[in-house]
């Protein structure tokens, strides 16, 4: 009996599969796409709600006019979704040409775009704004229903034509051709990104962004973004100025487009936490070792930022030193050398050990930041951080050059875009050099590696190091950005946000981390109705990126292929040894 | 002479519940070689279980605390359904990376533990809530040192359950499959052993364990938060790896220890200093053995 239970066929996979089998089949015919999106459209016109919506947090209509007929509030976003199903159905429809793979699996994407904004916004109001799902109109079911009917018919398209690649216009080489495609997508990505800044209403934030993202999921389908990864490689100068350029002008336009700086503060924030992601990145990324006490030295930098920062109101202040000398000396070297203390006893450990030993440092740093009440003020931590000078110019006054007059947040935000650039290079350079090529080798093989005479410890330990380096540098700038430090900021959370950044952006990549690191930072600042599932978005986010895109959205070609195909060339080469049973 | 054998009674009692939940690190870790981060979670939600299963009872049959009919039927829901956490991890987080890189079943693990506390947090309470106080009060003193009977029940709960857990695996031709599987997953495959039924049966054991723990520590400290299994956890694993991860006797001897260290480190340093404590003595054992005290052998 005993025997049974523990050796027994998998008859669990024959049923799945037959329900795979069977799920294939559901389908609806070519003809409902166009159809599907009408009711889409229609069911953006119809009223939304039977209740005026006010928002707990901020006080304003969550959902702006959803009680009456017609095409305000989050049903914008539905729209033109679903005039877009409306129209490409048709063409899919009227041309066997555009029968293919590719267009019926960007169709779907579309409709499921469609579908998920009611949803969402229906989870959002009974979840969030406490309302009960009766007091749901009849529109947001209306296009649900719409989304479903678009993707099913979108189905059948997947299953009977054959892909057909054919290059499109803009995929030829020509130098022209190349930078028209790098320019007008940054330009693109730049507006789309300005505009969602100034979408206020959360839950029509919420309906953008949904919206956007079936948008570029259905690009991707296409394969237009793999296809722009040529012109962006070709024209790498191009594409560092353009994406420069517009970075240099989002404050004056901002404070222009809104009248105020608050989201050039969140810039500068996200900012922060890029440098401190690209830091994060070395150790995760290129060494591949698992960092989970990260926010100590962000901390570390902060506190050291603090503590000869002129604090007003401290237990104890060093003598102060002006902050260049810290930001790009003091601070990092301070939270470094924490950084090979730590390493050089636990880096000779298995991978999973250093995870649970950088988590327990991590507290460590914290309690005892938390205990030292004389040095670092106990619970209260310091406040009152003046703002640094530079070059003779308080930080927190605003500063004139000529016609044009940045804010004390702007010029934190330049300060930010200065130190990731820095970063960047520092950190290009190190991935071309020795240690780079040393810190790879010890990722993927750390046997092989020493066999070669890598000296693996020091290897690992340079990647501590530098890791710990970045994230002192920022926290020296976010003490003085935030004026207070506390042993509250710098909790375990922070150190899995940070891990999440370079997680979500693409493990190993650069550009893909900062991109990580601005979407979790800004996401949550415009969805503050949603903050209290922050973390619990967080964590589904972890765990759906390692199951579905181990790579994350901007993924490096090395790391793709070793997280893709290593893992399913393992897994068959299991199946083959192994599954003997069934023949 | 007391007030030095005082911290060493404290210390035992908390080593029990550290050893509940140590044995899930240990023996997760043992057959798949993954720090399950989430595992201090199932333990918190042990805790949570049992609360709603009393709050459920208090409304409903009129129990109250210092019911012993009571604490038997929470120990039980809690034991019956943290198994169905740690399976669902398992099955829906765990196993579909079985042959990914390292680094993506940890993070994943990470998520998961965060997913589960956050639920809580979400959609329960944030607050400390109190834990019914369903063991009667009381105790006796012996040579000056105050001893409750709560204390004596929990460490004898929790030695039945490692004895029992023991047996189970030296004694049953399941136990047997777990130590092969432990030992060389591939042979054990192999040899006919459906690994992926011996894996999940790992988690379903630690799990119930975790959330005897959980009630356990819900009667000793009195209140249950959601945050509770993360320092617990991260606790327990130290425990683990002081005693050798992956071996059970290993890890029960490492809870003890850890808790009787604890106890004295808090006596003699200050309560603010005893998470401190207990991690620097794993960086310690980490650095000076790293295969913990009694050694890594697996599921033995």
């Amino acid at each position: 009996m005993e025997a049974t239970t523990a050796v027994r066929p998998e008859r669990a996979g024959t049923t799945r599969e037959a329900l795979a089998r069977r799920w294939a089949k559901v389908r609806l015919p070519l003809a409902a796409a166009p159809i599907g999106g009408v009711v889409g459209v229609v069911g953006s016109y119809l009223f939304w709600t039977t209740e005026t919506l006010i928002s707990k947090a901020q006080g304003v209509p969550l959902t702006g006019d959803l009680y009456n007929y017609g095409f305000g509030g989050v049903r914008l976003y539905a729209l033109p979704l679903a005039l877009a199903t409306t129209v490409y159905g048709a063409l899919v429809l009227s041309r066997p040409s555009l029968r293919t793979d590719q267009h019926g699996r960007a169709l779907g994407r579309i409709g499921l775009g469609l579908a998920a904004i009611p949803v969402i916004w229906m989870l959002t109001i009974v979840f969030f704004e406490g309302l009960s799902i009766s007091q749901v109109g009849p529109g947001p079911w209306v296009v649900l229903a719409g989304g479903v009917v678009v993707w099913l018919a979108a189905r059948s398209l997947s299953q009977e034509a054959p892909a057909a690649a054919r290059p499109a216009a803009w995929e030829r080489r020509t130098r022209g051709n190349d930078l028209t495609v790098v320019l007008a997508v940054e330009l693109i990505g730049f507006v789309i990104f300005v505009y969602g800044v100034k979408v206020e209403d959360p839950g029509e934030f919420l309906g953008y962004f949904v919206g956007l993202v079936a948008a570029i999921l259905a690009l991707g389908g296409l394969g237009v973004l793999k296809g722009l990864t040529g012109p962006f490689e070709r024209e790498r100068a191009a594409a560092i100025g353009a994406m420069v350029v517009l970075l240099v002008i989002f404050p004056p336009l901002q404070q222009a487009l809104s009248g105020d700086t608050f989201w050039v503060r969140v810039a500068a924030q996200a900012g922060i936490f890029v440098v401190a992601a690209l830091g994060l990145n070395i150790v995760v990324g290129s060494a591949g070792l698992l960092d989970l006490g990260y926010v100590a030295f962000f901390g570390i930098g902060a506190y050291v930022a603090a503590l000869v920062g002129n604090a007003g109101l401290a237990q104890f202040q060093f003598p102060h030193v002006p902050f260049l000398l810290v930001l790009l000396v003091l601070a990092p070297v301070v939270a470094a050398i924490f950084g090979v203390l730590l390493g050089a006893p636990t880096l000779r450990l298995r991978g999973d050990y250093l995870a649970i030993v950088t988590l327990g440092f991590g507290e460590i740093v914290r309690i005892t930041l938390n205990n030292l009440d004389a040095l670092t003020g106990g619970p209260n931590g310091i406040a009152s951080i003046p703002a640094p000078e530079l070059f003779g110019n308080s930080m927190s006054d605003d500063l004139v050059i000529g016609p044009l007059t940045l804010s004390g947040n702007a010029q934190y935000f330049y300060l930010t875009l200065l130190l990731i650039a820095l970063v960047l290079l520092v950190i290009y350079r190190l991935n071309d050099s020795r240690v780079g090529r040393a810190w790879v080798a010890v990722r993927e093989d750390e046997v092989a590696a020493a066999a070669m005479g890598i000296n693996t410890t020091v290897v690992k330990l340079l990647a501590f190091g530098a890791g710990a380096f970045f994230a002192g540098m920022a926290g020296s700038v976010d003490a003085h950005f935030g004026t207070q430090v506390s042993p509250d900021s710098y909790v375990f959370q922070i150190s899995v946000l940070i891990l999440a950044m370079v997680v979500l952006g693409g493990i190993g990549n650069p550009p893909g981390v900062a991109l990580g690191a601005a979407l979790l930072i800004f996401l949550p600042e415009k969805l503050r109705d949603l903050s209290d599932i922050r973390f619990l978005v967080f964590g589904l986010a972890l765990v759906f990126i390692m199951r579905y895109r181990p790579e994350g959205l901007l993924p490096s070609a090395r790391r793709r292929s070793e997280l893709r195909a290593g893992g399913e060339e393992a897994a068959a080469e299991s199946q083959q040894l192994f599954d003997v049973r069934g023949t | 002479m007391a007030d030095l054998i005082q911290p060493l009674a404290n210390g035992i009692t908390k080593g029990s519940y550290y050893a509940l939940i140590a044995l899930g690190y240990t023996m997760v870790y043992g057959i798949i070689q993954l720090i399950n981060f989430a595992h201090g979670e199932v333990y918190m939600l042990g805790a949570f279980i049992g609360l709603w299963t009393f709050n459920f009872g208090a409304s409903n049959f009129g129990w109250g605390t210092g019911s012993l009919m009571a604490l038997l039927v929470v120990l039980l829901v809690s034991t019956l359904l943290t198994p169905v956490v740690g399976m669902s991890l398992e099955r829906l987080a765990y196993r579909p990376l079985r042959n990914a890189p390292r680094l993506a079943p940890l993070i994943t693990a990470l998520g998961a533990s965060f997913v589960l506390q956050q639920l809580v947090a979400v959609f329960y309470s944030r607050d400390f809530l109190p834990f019914p106080r369903l063991f009667p009060d009381g105790g006796f003193v012996l040579g000056g040192v105050t001893i409750k009977t709560l204390w004596v029940f929990m460490v004898v709960i929790a030695l039945a359950l490692m004895g029992a857990l023991g047996a189970f695996i030296r004694g049953t031709r399941l136990g047997k499959a777990m130590r092969a599987t432990a030992e060389d997953r591939d042979t054990a495959k192999l040899m006919g052993i459906d690994v992926d039924r011996i894996i999940l049966l790992t988690f379903i054991l630690g799990s119930a364990l975790a959330g005897v723990g959980g009630v356990l520590t819900g009667l000793y400290i009195g209140q249950v938060n959601f945050f509770m299994g993360f320092i617990a956890g991260l606790k327990a694993f130290t425990a683990a790896v002081l005693g050798g991860i992956g071996n059970i006797t290993g890890a029960v001897f490492g809870a003890f220890l850890l808790g009787i260290l604890e106890s004295y480190g808090t006596r003699y340093l200050g309560g603010q200093w005893q998470d401190v404590f207990a991690f620097g003595v794993l960086i310690l054992v980490l650095v000076f053995r790293p295969t913990g005290l009694l050694g890594e052998r697996v599921s033995g």
